[in-house]
């Protein structure tokens, strides 16, 4: 008899917590990018859930990718609590294979939620399918796997949250000074962040002094991560403007390294920039004529833009002049490639982070 | 009467040639005129535009470029030489503005008289005093007259098609 009504309540208040109990403020993860069998903390903050102002007694109920605290709904068992962290914030630690008892292939997502220990109060869902979503989230290491450099997520983050940095050290570049070399980083035995925040204003050094604090963890395949919350990390300033995050990679002696295309400094923006318009008058040139290259609408961080144009044995480099709204360099080609006659010229084109905007080649037109 | 009619036609026009053939009468030929006695001397910089001839066939920004205080174009100046008879001789650029065309050499009208087509004339540059080396042609877009001021263009060509042109605008520099 016990038993039925014991059902009974829980099929009753299933409905109830689902539709009623108030979603989940914020949810994150510490780091936040881990793999499904390494260590997580998942944070939640219950502020406008049925739990709000609690401050012992919060249990995790979770039914995908599987159901570890099955028939205790009326009586979370213990290993299900939350540690309570400040405030409304709780945070729950575990290691996903094990705490569901799954292989790490199977866990794709997690669907659950937050209750008290009798289940007559709790929260609304976590899962993929709330919209806008409110769901606990696994980023797939597939993208940093492959071709790219440089990855991090969340895509959106605050400085106060754990952000996770992804590098792929065979794909890194490096010695551009001489010869560019991709993968050298793939070569040491550690890699460490030389660090900084818009341009460098701020800087968290890969050095001797810093090298626990600086170090990726190994993800395997050459894939490294650095898990930082940007505040703590680079003891931002209160109300400091962060607009970018810079980086270098390293091993600890600086033997190998590892930079963006080109050898430049990696960058994550955090301002939407507006989309540069880069320009070649005119649409057809001759060695014997003027080049004029503009850029329109350039980036918050680009402050000065400089060329390099080869054709043949000639070398012509120079700045542009104006300012964000619009870089503008005018090219003597007569005078500079006089004597040759080369069939096309290179043209490069770095912002002063030393980002390549542009390597092409432009045809000349072949006078009679 | 229609007879009488040609014949008259005749007589008029038989007087008429005569007449304008005739040499002025007070002893010495005056040739006439020439564009070259307006044409020739020296001229200096006032503007450069440069034109994207394919941008402005195709609708496309920027058409033009202002390169007048760009590099050293402000120091160009052309000296256009005609001998004693108005004839041209030789020419030359001084300056150290890039050089876009040749700078010295030979150089004639392609005919000495405003094109009775109306179409443009041109100022043909060579190499050579024979006059068979021609390196580059110059359009003239503002004949000297009252005002002292002399504009060309300077066109490039692929396949017979402009892809670029300068459009000097120099006045007097004699």
């Amino acid at each position: 008899m016990k038993k039925i009504i014991c059902a009974f309540l829980i099929i009753w208040t299933l409905p109830f917590a689902a539709f009623a109990a108030g979603r989940i403020a914020e949810i994150w993860t510490q780091p936040a990018v881990y793999k499904a069998d390494e260590p997580v903390s998942w944070f939640f903050d219950v502020t406008g859930t049925d739990l709000e102002g609690l401050t012992t007694g919060v249990y995790m109920w979770t039914w995908f990718p599987s159901e570890p605290d099955k028939d205790h709904w009326a009586n979370s068992s213990e290993f299900a609590a939350l540690t309570y962290v400040e405030g409304n914030i709780w945070r729950f630690d575990l290691t996903p294979t094990e705490y569901y008892g799954v292989e790490a292939s199977s866990i794709t997502a997690f669907y659950g939620l937050l209750k008290n220990k009798d289940g007559s109060k709790s929260t609304d869902a976590f899962a993929p399918d709330q919209d806008p979503p409110n769901d606990i989230r696994m980023y797939s290491l597939s993208t940093i796997q492959g071709s790219a450099l440089i990855d991090y997520y969340p895509k959106v983050f605050t400085t106060d949250r754990p952000l996770s940095v992804l590098i792929n050290a065979h794909n890194t570049w490096s010695g551009c000074e001489t010869t560019a070399v991709q993968g050298d980083l793939a070569n040491a035995s550690n890699v460490h962040m030389h660090g900084g925040v818009n341009l460098w204003d701020i800087v968290v050094e890969n050095n001797a002094a810093n090298l626990d604090k600086t170090e990726l963890a190994s993800l395997g395949d050459g894939v490294y991560r650095m898990d930082l919350i940007l505040d703590d990390y680079f003891a931002l300033p209160d109300g400091y403007d962060l607009k970018n995050i810079n980086m270098v990679f390293a091993d600890d002696t600086w033997s190998h390294m590892g930079k963006d295309q080109s050898c430049a400094d990696f960058m994550i923006s955090m301002t939407e920039e507006p989309i540069a318009e880069l320009k070649f008058f005119p649409q057809k040139i001759s060695r014997k004529d003027i080049l004029v290259i503009s850029r329109k609408n350039n980036e918050s961080y680009v402050t000065s833009l400089t060329y390099t144009i080869t054709a043949e044995t000639a070398v012509l480099t120079g700045s542009f002049e104006g300012d964000a709204e619009e870089f503008k360099a005018y090219i003597d080609l007569v005078t500079g490639l006089k004597g040759l006659n080369p069939a096309k010229i290179n043209v490069v084109i770095k912002d002063n982070t030393g980002r390549v905007i542009t390597d092409t080649d432009i045809p000349l037109v072949v006078l009679q | 009467m229609r007879k009488t009619n040609y014949y008259l036609l005749f007589l008029l026009l038989f007087m008429a040639f005569p007449q304008g053939c005739e040499l002025t009468d007070d002893g010495t030929y005056t040739a006439p005129i020439t564009l070259y006695e307006r044409i020739g001397g020296t001229w200096a910089m006032s503007s450069l535009t440069q034109v994207d001839e394919v941008a402005k066939v195709n609708d496309l920004t920027p058409v033009e470029e202002a390169l007048t205080n760009k590099f050293t174009f402000k120091s160009f100046k052309i000296a256009l030489h005609v001998d004693s008879l108005f004839q041209p001789t030789t020419y030359e650029v001084t300056g150290t503005a890039p050089e876009l065309f040749a700078t010295s050499g030979y150089w004639q009208l392609d005919e000495p008289f405003v094109h009775a087509d109306q179409t443009a004339s041109n100022i043909l540059l060579y190499s050579d005093e024979a006059r068979t080396q021609l390196t580059d042609k110059l359009t003239v877009l503002t004949i000297p007259g009252t005002k002292a001021v002399l504009d060309f263009s300077l066109t490039r060509m692929d396949n017979g098609s402009p892809f670029v042109s300068y459009v000097y605008k120099l006045k007097s520099a004699n």
